[in-house]
């Protein structure tokens, strides 16, 4: 009885453990699919979302490999650096005022104007014809 | 799609001259008064209507514009008592609905109003050029031949020529960068706008001329104009 019970035990004791190896595995693999498994990794990222947590001593530590990382984060996060106006620039702490879009909405409306400009020959056509 | 028989080009600019003392008279937003008109217009180009309802599509659209636009719209009862009763509530709701189908639900449009404002944001002109601004794009409202341009050419070009007439820098690199045209395509349009400056005290419609009048509007309409 007493060996079954000790058998049991080691059982439950090395399930237990593959189940926290198995977990450690799995948040590691999420952590590295997300670039944030250490620290160094973890400022950049930040920086790049533009949140400073004051970790700057880390900026050397930069290697090739985490370069690349920014460049992938980059490109999912932000398309390209935000070209803005003078006049956008002092609004840049308004939230409302979305200044590092103005631009890139003025373009879009450039492009959208057109559908509804009105058909002019449709339009009255028979006075200026 | 078919051309108007029943309406001419007076007839329009009479019921846009009159929409914009309604608009006046309701307090509406700038943008609501925009809208309104390309609403008619694009709703003109599609279908052909007799010149009796002329107005009712005039007040229909200044309704669906306030819908899409304002915070405290007016009610239909206001539109039927601006127009003399003319027309009755249903008729109003029943056009609404012809309208809006025309249109296929697309209200959205960006008039030259928005881009002027951005433009002037840009450009950084005083406020007395801003209004001479506004008043020459309202006065392109009322005039037909203006269609044929896009909002945003209109807002340029209006935004040229008033600092052309105040004596101001009038273009640069940055307002090409911004609006993605050069000088040569503003120009046309900008003369088309003088003329029009140039004959709105001598036309018989002045809502637009005394609405800028106000002390409000920096009474920019009142201006004398140098002959060269």
């Amino acid at each position: 009885m007493k060996s079954r019970n000790l058998k049991l035990k080691t059982l439950e004791n090395s399930f237990v453990q593959e189940q926290t190896e198995n977990w450690d595995e799995k948040t590691e693999a999420l952590k590295t699919r997300r670039g944030i498994q250490d620290p160094s990794k973890q400022f950049l990222l930040q920086s790049v979302r533009g949140i400073d947590l004051g970790n700057t001593s880390r900026v050397s530590e930069t290697t090739e490999k985490e370069n690349s990382m920014i460049d992938i984060e980059n490109k999912v996060l932000f398309p390209k650096e935000p070209v803005m106006e003078e006049c956008d620039l002092k609004e840049k702490d308004n939230p409302q005022y979305v200044s590092e879009y103005a631009t890139e909405i003025f373009d879009y409306l450039r492009e959208t104007e057109v559908p509804t400009i009105p058909i002019l020959s449709n339009l009255l056509g028979k006075v200026l014809a | 799609m078919s051309k108007q028989g029943d309406i001419n080009e007076k007839m329009r600019a009479i019921l846009i001259d009159w929409l914009v003392d309604v608009h006046l008279k309701f307090r509406l937003q700038n943008e609501t008064l925009f809208l309104t008109v390309n609403i008619i217009d694009r709703f003109l180009s599609a279908y052909q209507i007799p010149r009796q309802k002329l107005q009712l599509v005039g007040v229909t659209a200044m309704h669906i514009a306030c819908k899409y636009e304002e915070i405290y719209a007016p009610e239909v009862k206001d539109y039927v008592y601006v127009t003399d009763n003319a027309y009755t509530r249903e008729e109003i709701l029943d056009m609404e609905g012809k309208i809006i189908a025309a249109l296929g639900f697309n209200m959205t449009h960006t008039s030259s109003y928005r881009f002027l404002e951005r433009y002037s944001r840009v450009h950084g002109i005083d406020e007395r050029t801003y209004y001479l601004a506004r008043y020459l794009i309202e006065l392109a409202l009322i005039e037909y031949k203006m269609i044929k341009y896009a909002p945003s050419n209109i807002a340029c070009s209006a935004m040229y020529l008033a600092c052309k007439i105040f004596k101001k820098e009038a273009w640069n690199n940055k307002m090409s960068r911004v609006a993605k045209y050069t000088e040569s395509q503003v120009r046309p349009c900008a003369k088309d706008l003088c003329v029009l400056l140039q004959h709105a005290s001598k036309t018989s419609l002045q809502a637009v001329k005394k609405k800028f009048s106000y002390e409000k509007y920096m009474e920019i309409s009142k201006i004398q104009l140098d002959r060269h």
